[in-house]
């Protein structure tokens, strides 16, 4: 029955996904690009305006300083956005770098990275994050820090994994037979073959660390008031949800979880299109 | 196996299906009080009836109250609402220092030696008597542990001798008129029993209260001591709670609270069965203004430190906005109209200036700025290039600064002054304090507050005077107050130092705030002996819980 | 096959590893930009100059790191982790006590979450594409990457208030004496934390289960089966259920790390007075004797879970051991 189906819906399940894709893109670009333009004159304090709740002209409502809270979530979810990307740039690196090198060389360059990770999970990873932010005097360069370098284990195992595959594939064999550097297989065969995990690895790092980066600000280790990421957005509703202004809370955390499962979706999506042997092992 | 599945799906869709129900059910019930108006503080809503009215009274109070060690020799309750002991004085509701172990005391011509006369018949808890050893024991027990009590100093202090059972002698190494404030704020714990590491969680005193138990970050459960010597309080048992605020907020909308301390945010919300009062309070929030130019300094310790700032250095820009803001507009604004104006400290304060003026001046302001060569440019004024702008720190995790800060820029920029507000931790804010504008919150019984914020050589020593305020005619008026030998004297010349200092505009005052609680319906806290509200260390409204009663 | 030598090699490689975590959380706290001797007598504390010359000697609060870190592992060793500054009491009592709060809270939601998760995904995964496996996916998706802190506050919102069904916060009720508490009061204060953190850790379970469901469900034995005749609930039982429990539950001795982090924000979100309540006010207050304490006692919690995977690996699953060797 399942393999009929599939068989059927494979064609339907490509498209189907291709458009939820572009959605889900068209969703994410929006919000951080417009997010980065809005100045801060479209969220501005406005005192004759407190604590509306949602309305065509206000769509998400307002706060107790009367600012508009959609535009103050498309402008947080973007700074988040902004945050998660440096984290991930930063983690993503890291990642790549590690997994090659323990990939490649093997030996001791391979224990060291996989004891280098196991070291890094080794502790719970909201501590690993207070604990860096901690060192790092808490604040805005705290939380950064903390959050950019602590997501890159996961993604080193699954690249070093994808790398440990081609590496024993027939074509790179073949390729050292010709005579090629270890460095020109690297670059000719492998970083090619693991550019699709790697995305994939970037898509699904990025909504933890927006995660990562809103819980830590909640703890009270994170980003001062005036840059309303959606960790301080969602931190300063709590205060008001217990007394009705639901709003506050309910449409900034909402935007923020499709933005995750939309960064899931995309995800999943490449996993499904670059490399559509998974599943059938 | 859908079968079995389908429940526990069931309440995993609830929980999201929840947010809605969240929304739909508080938008309906709760706000009434907000849509109707911004005045219905006081108005009772629906409900009450489900509220306890007879039995333990349970409250949450912040959670400073459990930052420290409940010992008074550590300082513990130092802020003049002490619950488990007494100290030799008091405050009264017009914040006069009156006997409280003490019946009446006096001070020598010199202003070096305090005589304390002793009330007899009172017990300790564990009933034992109070006697004047108990006194020189525990100001002994301070004085050479002074490390861990920084609330109370007595430094200053030479000895405590015990002259009979009732009569106590102090003998101070320098004038020092406030020590009547000190006496006011260190409690006596017994002399026989007093064990330093037990007295962190339970202290026993003379007081009308005892603790039953104490839990580190949970609760605080106090009994009622029958045998106090100034009445039984008419409750049997308080229990202080610490959680998060937000969830006392909640707690309060489900009745699982009788008191329930909350910022000015929540001052027009309601919640079941539970009025919202305001308490008077000394406590005012001010900015503080760095009086010299920008340059580097180094501090006490010997570390070079940001100094200065080249915009609010100028006398103009600081009167302007002193003269030229609508304080009642920003209260409005930020605390819901919670707070009254102020313009210095307050006048339930036995020492503060009386002198008072209007602010909302606006176009007066306008001119002191256009004079002094700050000319508009576009929204913002400028002088010789340098714009009128400069950052306001609101420190900690504090919504109502926050929010104060965001006002007064508001505010500010109808006399073209641009306020960038930020947010900063503690430890961030230490960093600046010296070179930006901070919002400020003093409030207390003791005069020496004028000392710590004006007293030159304070500058670079701490949280006193970081402006680098420097008047020698106001060090002057500080010195003879606190040399002086009697209160009325050392009155005169704290209003001196004040006055004068006045005319420099160093700190904008802003509001005298109120502390505002959730209160039960069916609990009377006794608002005539309430005294005014110092600021706020963990909840002062517990300063009469002795007289509280269930309606 | 399973080999007692590898076990212990594998032990011997955890305890290094141990060591390193412990060693990883001294450096990052102890560079903090605070002075090293105010972290320990507190910034309130004005101690006299003996008194405080006594404690950084005790600490070796002068030497080089190295050093400094043998030193503190020393009075480990023999129970001593300083006194906590926030707490005013020993830090191993502060950990004791509060470890032992949100140990219960986290094997409970640990174990609602592996069961219903498991079963859950099951369903899922035998519905594969129905509405009910896109809802259900869909919803822990979002779930799984919600903030802890967001959810447990709705959570707070409509079961402590709008429905009044369960307490606000703390461990047990309001001025109860503690040796007059229950085990049904705990219990009950329990709830909602649970509750929070078993929704917000049932994610990664669910997923998991339904992949592998799906994936054994298409393989060539169960379709062998089914030729064969098998009806649908013997192949579950036979082929299915044996073939994914034991990964499943592997995957769950290995998410003590999450775990643990949804512990710490549900319990400041419920004001329960456990280790996550204690991680953030040892940070917030710099009280470093503590924060020490809390790495190493978090470390070893990940540690034992991974152990405990570590060896299911080995003894169940030879196949899975091997592989994992040749990687």
């Amino acid at each position: 029955m399942h393999k009929i189906y599939k068989k059927t819906g494979l064609m339907n399940q490509r498209v189907v996904l291709l458009i939820t894709m572009i959605i889900a893109l068209i969703y994410l670009l929006g919000i951080f690009i417009w997010g980065c333009c809005l100045g801060e004159d479209s969220y501005a304090v406005n005192f004759d305006t407190k604590f509306l709740p949602p309305s065509g002209e206000h769509w998400f409502g307002t706060d107790n300083l009367g600012r508009d809270m959609f535009f103050r979530s498309v402008k947080g979810l973007s700074i988040s956005m902004v945050i998660g990307l440096i984290a991930v740039a930063i983690s993503s690196v890291i990642a790549i770098v590690m997994g090659i090198l323990s990939a490649v060389f093997g030996g001791w360059v391979d224990r060291v990275v996989n004891f280098a990770v196991d070291l890094c999970m080794g502790l719970p990873h909201l501590v690993l994050l207070i604990l860096i932010s901690f060192m790092m005097g808490k604040g805005v360069l705290g939380i950064t820090v903390a959050v950019a370098v602590t997501h890159w284990p996961s993604m080193t195992r699954m690249i070093r994994q994808e790398v440990l595959q081609v590496r024993s594939s027939q074509y790179v064999l073949a390729a050292y037979k010709m005579g090629k550097t270890r460095w020109q297989v690297a670059v000719k065969h492998i970083i090619p073959h693991i550019l699709p995990v790697y995305f994939i690895g970037v898509t699904l790092l990025f909504p933890h660390a927006i995660m990562h980066e809103s819980s830590v600000t909640f703890l009270g280790f994170g980003l001062p008031k005036e840059l309303p990421a959606i960790g301080v957005i969602l931190a300063e509703a709590m205060t008001h949800i217990v007394t009705g202004k639901w709003w506050l809370a309910v449409f900034p955390g909402l935007m923020l979880l499709i933005a995750v499962i939309f960064f899931d979706l995309i995800g999943e999506g490449l996993k499904h299109l670059l490399n559509p042997n998974t599943g059938n092992e | 196996m859908l079968k079995k599945v389908l429940p526990m799906t069931l309440s995993a869709l609830a929980v999201v299906g929840a947010i809605g129900l969240a929304g739909c059910g508080s938008s309906g019930g709760n706000t009434g009080g907000e849509t109707t108006g911004e005045a219905t503080t006081q108005a009772q809503s629906s409900g009450g009836g489900s509220l306890k009215s007879s039995g333990d009274v349970t409250a949450f109070l912040g959670t400073s109250i459990f930052d420290n060690s409940l010992d008074p020799v550590k300082g513990s309750m130092s802020y003049g609402y002490p619950f488990v002991c007494n100290a030799l004085l008091k405050v009264n509701p017009n914040s006069e220092y009156v006997g409280d172990l003490a019946d009446t005391w006096t001070i020598s011509d010199d202003a070096l030696t305090y005589t304390f006369t002793l009330k007899k018949g009172i017990k300790f808890s564990d009933g034992s008597d109070f006697t004047a050893e108990d006194v020189t024991f525990t100001y002994n027990e301070v004085k050479n542990n002074q490390a861990n009590n920084e609330n109370v100093d007595l430094t200053n202090l030479e000895s405590a001798t015990a002259k009979d059972d009732y009569t106590v002698e102090f003998k101070l190494k320098e004038p020092y008129s406030p020590f009547v404030d000190v006496a006011s704020r260190l409690q006596i714990v017994p002399s026989d029993a007093y064990n330093s590491s037990a007295f962190d969680t339970k202290p026993i005193g003379t007081g009308a209260w005892k603790v039953l138990e104490y839990t580190p970050n949970q609760q605080i459960i106090l009994e009622a001591n029958k045998d106090h010597f100034d009445g039984a309080p008419s409750i049997d048992k308080v229990t202080i709670v610490y959680m998060d605020q937000d969830a006392a907020v909640a707690a309060a909308q489900s009745g699982q609270l009788d008191i329930v301390m909350v910022g000015s945010t929540h001052a027009n919300k309601t919640a079941p069965g539970m009025t919202l009062d305001r308490f008077e309070t000394m406590d005012v929030r001010q900015i503080s203004f760095p009086m010299i130019e920008e340059g580097t300094m180094k501090d006490k310790d010997g570390i070079e430190r940001k100094v200065g700032n080249n915009v609010t250095s100028d006398h103009a820009v600081r009167e302007a906005l002193s003269i030229g803001i609508n304080r009642q507009q920003i209260i409005q604004n930020a605390f819901n109209g919670v707070g009254k104006p102020a313009v210095h400290f307050t006048n339930n304060l036995q020492w503060a200036t009386t002198k008072t003026w209007s602010d909302n001046r606006l176009d007066e302001a306008k001119k002191i700025l256009d004079d002094a060569g700050w000319k508009l440019e576009g929204d913002v004024r400028k002088k010789d290039g340098l714009a009128c702008e400069f950052d306001v720190i609101a420190p900690g995790n504090d919504e109502d600064r926050y929010n104060l800060a965001v006002a007064f820029s508001e505010n500010a920029k109808d006399l073209g002054i641009k306020i960038n507000v930020k947010n900063a931790s503690w430890d961030d804010a230490e960093g600046l304090m010296y070179s930006t504008p901070l919002v400020w919150g003093w409030g207390q019984y003791s005069p020496t507050v004028i000392e710590n914020l004006f007293y030159s050589k304070n500058f670079l020593t701490g949280y006193s005077n970081v402006i680098a305020y420097n008047n020698p005619k106001v060090d002057e008026a500080i010195t003879k107050a606190i040399d002086a030998n009697n209160e009325p004297d050392a009155i005169k010349e704290w209003r001196e130092a004040q006055d004068i200092a006045e005319e420099d505009y160093p700190y904008l005052y802003l509001v005298n705030i109120e502390h505002c609680y959730f209160i039960n319906d069916n609990l009377n806290v006794s608002k005539s002996t309430q005294i005014p509200h110092p600021h706020g260390h963990g909840g002062p409204i517990i300063c009469n819980m002795k007289d509280w009663k269930w309606k | 096959m399973f080999k007692t030598k590898s076990l212990v090699s594998e032990i011997i490689r955890l305890v290094i590893l141990l060591f390193s975590v412990s060693l990883l959380a001294f450096i990052l706290i102890t560079s903090a930009p605070i002075d090293p001797l105010t972290t320990y007598v507190g910034t309130e504390s004005t101690l006299s100059p003996e008194a405080r010359q006594e404690i950084a000697q005790y600490w070796g609060l002068n030497d080089p790191l190295p050093q400094r870190f043998f030193t503190w592992l020393g009075h480990l060793f023999q129970g001593d982790m300083g006194t906590s500054i926030t707490y005013k009491r020993p830090v191993a009592d502060v950990i004791f006590e509060r470890f032992s709060m949100s140990f219960v809270l986290m094997m409970v939601s640990w174990a609602l979450s592996g069961i219903i998760g498991f079963f859950l995904g099951m369903a899922c995964g035998k519905h594969e594409n129905s509405v009910f496996d896109r809802i259900i996916k869909t919803i822990f998706l979002g779930l799984k990457s919600a903030p802890t802190f967001w959810l447990g506050l709705i959570i707070l919102t409509v079961f402590g208030v709008l429905l009044g069904w369960f307490p606000i916060g703390m461990a047990t009720p309001m001025g109860k004496v503690s040796s007059d508490v229950t085990f049904a009061d705990r219990l009950y204060h329990m709830v909602l934390p649970a509750f929070t953190l078993t929704i917000v850790s049932m994610g990664d379970v669910i997923l998991y289960t339904r992949q592998k469901y799906v994936e054994i469900n298409r393989s060539d034995y169960v379709l062998y089966a089914k030729t064969r005749g098998e009806t649908d609930r013997q192949i579950t039982r036979r082929h299915i259920l044996r073939n994914i429990a034991l990964p499943a539950i592997t995957l769950q001795f290995a998410s003590f790390s999450e775990l643990f982090g949804g512990m710490a924000l549900a319990e400041n979100v419920f004001s329960y007075p456990g280790i996550g309540t204690a991680t953030t006010a040892a940070a917030l207050s710099a009280d470093v004797p503590l924060l020490l304490g809390i790495s190493l006692i978090s470390a070893l919690f990940v540690f034992a879970g991974n152990l405990i995977a570590d060896i299911l690996y080995g003894v169940f699953d030879p196949r899975l051991r091997e592989g994992k060797a040749n990687a």
